[in-house]
């Protein structure tokens, strides 16, 4: 919505920052419970699920550039807690 | 390579979105955004206590039992992230069709399940202490 004005438009990239930092965050904290706790698949599969993160909310901010509709946008954040969440659950199984 | 302002409406993706209706007002659009990432930073903390959970469940006596609702945990929060982008579209469509706004269902349904499962750990818990 690059033409809209004011605040709402500062609040929406304001959210979507929150929500980069905490997709960056939780994914970060998830590798290192990985390491501590499960065999090398489950930290390569955390490792790569962590880079996936890392693309996404990358793509993110590149499309809140350019873009004139949220939808990729959405869909690379909306991707981040599933990947977590596969891995959460690989390591809810090897425990 | 033709950049975003060479692009016409008819261009936006999802077509199901954009190519019915009329444009709402920007504010709407951005609120409905908001609401949808407000949804992805909830999937994410559920996720994240599946994680803090299953990291839990080593100290225990109970590993397999709070692994499970650990994977519970996490199963729930990637439906609720796919809830979000379907949310965002179903509104987005209301918005530029002119309709009323669809009742937020994944509140309520998120609520209940948070409480099941909190409520049957708790009480797990509870019994298997010694």
């Amino acid at each position: 919505m690059p033409g809209a004005p004011g605040l709402p438009r500062e609040r929406t990239a304001l959210a979507w920052q929150r929500t980069g930092v905490a997709g960056t965050v939780i994914a970060g904290t998830t590798l290192v419970a990985a390491a501590h706790l499960a065999g090398p698949a489950v930290v390569v599969a955390a490792a790569v699920a962590s880079a996936g993160c890392a693309v996404a909310v990358g793509v993110a901010a590149r499309q809140a550039r350019r873009a004139d509709s949220p939808w990729e946008r959405l869909l690379a954040v909306a991707a981040v807690p599933v990947l977590l969440a596969v891995v959460g659950v690989l390591l809810a199984a090897v425990g | 390579m033709p950049g975003p302002e060479d692009r016409g409406p008819e261009d936006r993706r999802p077509r199901s979105v954009y190519g019915v209706g009329g444009e709402p007002d920007p504010r709407f659009s951005m609120a409905n955004e908001r609401t949808a990432l407000a949804w992805v930073r909830t999937a994410l903390a559920v996720v994240a206590a599946g994680v803090g959970l299953t990291t839990a469940a080593r100290l225990t006596a109970m590993p397999r039992l709070l692994d499970g609702f650990a994977a519970v945990l996490c199963v729930l929060g990637a439906g609720l992230a796919g809830a979000a982008v379907l949310g965002w579209r179903r509104r987005e469509r209301a918005l530029r069709l002119g309709r009323p706004l669809p009742a937020p269902m994944g509140l309520s349904w998120l609520a209940v399940l948070l409480v099941v499962v909190s409520g049957a750990l708790a009480v797990t818990v509870a019994a298997r202490r010694p």
